[in-house]
């Protein structure tokens, strides 16, 4: 499918993964005394907003294998990677001040390719362009 | 010869309906870019951009003013490009910014005429003429019934800090006056406020939810998606609104509202043919407006020796045969004692099914393909079912609930119902409402399990979990951020 063969992911912010944690969801204690709670999903989460969170259950943990395998993303289910977007849609820093330069990572997922953008927002211009093959 | 069709149809659209459904470019892309151009007042000189991201033609060819070398000098000129940057770095760049800016692939770009960019800044609106007025009626419309809506497109699409902007702000012109589609806004009949009052209702209540998006996007961190869900939901509505208009306008019909049963069910399953159904009855209520339309035209335009003579499409000698053929046929209907009142109208609607580039039917096809409610996509299967893809769902989803609010699976559909005539499956009364519109392939036992694998979908988005006491509580994220 042509659209998936030209997905390309790009980004001008970048996560340290310190940014996160992964939480094991439970009951309140008096809760937890009266009901067993299926163990089946962890919650990935920004720890400075924790409603932004992607659940993962035994489906995602699946098909993250699967495409970790190399499996191409026709094959993999869209509305599971729907919960992925979404996910890294939150992931935006509204607050953080835009430097003048500004670097954007483009990456080709049909090709591999990387580019790495610098662009002066004041003069309105390229600073650098570089390449990277996969 | 008393009018031409060709000629007149679109006239005729603009001011009942708004815009002319006759085209099957029909595109988000095209509708953003309608719609902000209306929003803002303004076009942006997008040459140099287009300059940069069309490499070639299809043929392989290189347009005149293309040509790597020519690109980059003018852009070093302009001092766009730093002493490091080379051409073979802007040769690098050309086709990624190509694939990002026409994501959505706009139909212009391999022709090379004006065109719309998948993106979400002012700085990418153009004056393209393709599919563009189905977006600038959205905006004419919601302006007028949902401005916190329209405020919040007309808000975001002035921030400049997303990737795709910056990406591309090298390549960005000026402002430059901007040639609307619609040229008379004041003439679109629903719009106005001397309609009639159900006719002014009915455009408020269906505008409605987009007020209730706005109030989640405006907390949603990301402005690409908040653009992307307003463009969905506009998409949407235009959808409803030409499934609605029947309603709207004729007379006897006002109570007719032919319903949307959204299919959640995996292959071969009974709702599969019932929501086929649900699409085939839209298509037949569109297809009856436009008989009414044409014969309403016809009758307040001309007096009855005038429509002896048969209406032309254009200049071409066949299609003036046909035209005479059809026609005829339509009078001589019209002369039998049980004749529809609408036959010279649908008469019209037959020339422009065989001779148009695009009938409204596949207008809407093509729209709902491409906001994500028909399935599947392919042309070998022209009956659609009403497969909502989940970004639309989520979407509608939002639209239809206030942030932070709780509710049960039962409210959220009965609002869905109420808003846009949507059935899923599982009330008590749905399977009358369903017989009642004569869509009688489900039962109970196929609604409920389609109700079943809506609130799966539900919880895939996680709206919706499950309580102790085998309620399913649908809570809409209070907060993005």
């Amino acid at each position: 499918m042509t659209k998936a063969q030209q997905r390309l992911i790009y980004a001008v912010q970048q996560r340290d993964y310190r940014d996160f944690e992964l939480v094991r969801p439970h009951l309140a204690r008096h809760m937890a005394e009266a009901y067993d709670v299926p163990d089946n999903h962890r919650l990935l989460r920004l720890r400075a907003n924790p409603q932004a969170q992607l659940r993962i259950d035994y489906d995602l943990f699946r098909l993250l294998h699967q495409a970790e395998q190399g499996l191409p993303a026709l094959l993999l289910q869209p509305d599971l990677t729907r919960r992925i977007w979404q996910f890294l849609e939150q992931l935006t820093d509204r607050a953080r001040p835009q430097d003048r330069d500004v670097n954007i990572s483009i990456l080709d997922t049909a090709t591999g390719e990387q580019l790495m953008v610098t662009v002066d927002t004041e003069e309105k211009a390229y600073v650098t362009i570089q390449q990277r093959e996969r | 010869v008393p009018f031409d069709i060709k000629e007149t149809r679109k006239r005729i659209e603009q001011s009942y309906i708004g815009f002319s459904p006759n085209t099957t470019n029909i595109k988000p892309v095209h509708l953003a870019n309608g719609m902000f151009r209306r929003l803002l007042g303004t076009a942006y000189d997008t040459r140099c951009l287009f300059q940069f991201v069309f490499v070639a033609k299809n043929d392989g060819s290189i347009p005149r003013g293309h040509e790597l070398q020519k690109v980059y000098d003018e852009l070093l000129h302009a001092d766009r490009l730093n002493d490091g940057v080379t051409s073979q770095h802007v040769e690098a760049l050309r086709p990624t910014l190509l694939k990002i800016v026409s994501a959505d692939r706009p139909s212009a770009v391999s022709t090379g005429g004006m065109e719309s960019y998948s993106a979400g800044f002012a700085g990418f609106v153009s004056n393209d003429r393709i599919a563009q007025d189905g977006g600038e009626f959205l905006a004419l419309w919601l302006q007028q019934h949902a401005p916190p809506f329209a405020d919040l497109v007309r808000a975001t699409i002035v921030e400049g800090d997303d990737p795709i902007t910056v990406l591309a702000q090298p390549l960005l012109g000026d402002p430059i006056p901007a040639r609307m589609q619609i040229e008379q806004p004041e003439q679109i009949a629903c719009l106005r406020t001397t309609a009639a009052p159900s006719i002014q209702q009915h455009m408020a209540a269906l505008a409605g939810p987009a007020v209730h998006l706005a109030r989640h996007l405006e907390q949603h961190p990301n402005k690409l998606v908040r653009l992307r869900m307003a463009i969905l939901l506009g998409g949407f509505l235009l959808v409803r609104y030409l499934a609605d208009l029947e309603q709207l306008y004729v007379p006897g019909r006002e109570r007719i509202r032919p319903a949307l049963l959204l299919d959640f069910s995996p292959d071969e399953h009974p709702i599969h043919l019932a929501s086929q159904l649900s699409y085939v009855f839209v298509c037949q209520s569109i297809t009856r407006f436009y008989a009414w339309l044409f014969t309403d035209y016809l009758t307040s335009t001309f007096d009855t020796s005038e429509l002896q003579r048969p209406p032309s499409y254009g200049t071409d000698a066949n299609a003036q045969q046909l035209c005479a053929e059809v026609w005829e046929a339509a009078r001589t209907e019209v002369q039998q004692q049980d004749a529809s009142p609408w036959a010279l109208g649908q008469a019209i609607y037959d020339i422009i099914a065989l001779q148009s580039e695009a009938t409204p039917v596949q207008y809407l096809r093509q729209l709902g393909i491409r906001c994500g409610l028909f399935w599947p996509p392919y042309n070998l299967y022209p009956n659609k079912h009403l497969a909502p893809r989940q970004d639309l769902l989520e979407v509608l989803v939002r639209s239809v609930t206030s942030p932070g609010d709780v509710l049960d699976l039962r409210e959220l559909q009965d609002r869905l119902w109420a808003t846009y005539g949507i059935v899923i499956g599982g009330r008590t009364d749905d399977l009358d409402l369903l017989l009642g519109q004569e869509i009688n392939q489900a039962d109970d036992v196929a609604l409920a399990q389609n109700q079943a694998a809506f609130a799966e979908r539900l919880r895939d988005l996680s709206f919706a979990r499950l309580l102790a006491d085998g309620v399913l509580e649908v809570q809409i994220g209070s907060s993005w951020i």
